[in-house]
């Protein structure tokens, strides 16, 4: 069992007794990993700004789900990740997103250069959501593999075999890429 | 650094907006009818069972009242406005002159009855 401890233990009170100021301490902490973590997944800013939205908004309800078997932040990713692939799969049976992702895709926000951005965004495609997810966390978040076995319930060898197929994808995507480029 | 690190590592990095905080902020209190301070006041699990037991020993208290002095019991509830005005409504509704009508129509159908009986005896 991880200990959770200091601010984070009292936020996670207070949320439970319904005050404001956790839910805000908890915001201000894992909002901005939360909202990568979704936009990775969904491909989409204004959809993962939904979905952070929707978790915030949720979270004083399903915090009584929280039991401290793993910490805040690996909880939390799950719930992210979970709420990305329902919303996802909304979408597919809706057979619209693709379209909007495509229209997602073309780069909009300042920060890294539009080129780098660009890129990852259309190296991620290739794969499914939910390994963009896995490997979003390892690459861009650092997250270690124990947690990402926490994260997604799985064994920590088929994470390490999920990320090394998501890796050759990637990597065959970037060389496609040059490729075209030197052409 | 190849390529496949400098992807992730000069990625772009969202930030959450500055409206995100707010409209999450009330739709919070939307939900939660009162604001999210008062929701959990009144959602108390705490302020629930302080509830119940305030029933449980006020209807506790009444049935004692009930089963140690039921004369007073009674004195109370007929001294209720209510009460009362109820029983001065019965009153005006049951007329004692009818009422002896009634009865006197009773006495003559008696008669009556005995009367016949007397003369098929006859």
């Amino acid at each position: 069992m991880v200990s959770w401890f200091g601010p984070e233990k009292k936020s996670i009170e207070q949320l439970r007794e319904g005050g404001l100021e956790g839910l805000h301490w908890i915001y201000g902490t894992y909002s901005q990993r939360i909202l990568n973590q979704c936009f990775r997944i969904l491909l989409s800013k204004e959809q993962a700004e939904d979905v952070v939205q929707d978790l915030f908004v949720k979270l004083p309800e399903i915090i009584a789900e929280f039991r401290g078997e793993s910490s805040l932040g690996t909880w939390l990713y799950r719930v992210a990740h979970n709420m990305c692939l329902n919303r996802l799969q909304q979408a597919k049976n809706r057979n619209k997103l693709e379209w909007e992702n495509a229209e997602e895709l073309a780069p909009r926000s300042q920060g890294a250069s539009i080129e780098t951005r660009d890129l990852l965004g259309k190296a991620l495609a290739v794969l499914d959501a939910e390994t963009r997810s896995m490997l979003w966390l390892k690459e861009g978040e650092g997250v270690p593999l124990k947690e990402l076995s926490d994260i997604f319930r799985l064994p920590e060898g088929t994470l390490k075999s999920r990320l090394s197929r998501a890796r050759d994808k990637v990597r065959e995507y970037l060389e496609k890429e040059a490729r075209v480029e030197r052409l | 650094m190849n390529d496949y690190k400098r992807l992730f590592e000069e990625a772009e990095r969202l930030k959450p907006p500055p409206g995100l905080w707010r409209r999450i902020e009330s739709q919070v209190g939307m939900r939660s009818g009162a604001g999210p301070e008062g929701a959990g006041f009144l959602g108390s699990p705490a302020l629930r069972a302080a509830a119940a037991v305030v029933l449980a020993v006020g209807l506790l208290g009444l049935g004692l009242m009930l089963r140690q002095r039921p004369d007073q019991v009674e004195v109370a509830v007929s001294s209720l406005p209510a009460v009362q005005a109820a029983e001065e409504t019965g009153t005006e509704l049951v007329d004692p002159e009818l009422l002896g009508w009634h009865a006197d129509l009773g006495e003559v159908e008696e008669e009556s009855d005995a009367a016949d009986e007397a003369g098929e005896v006859l």
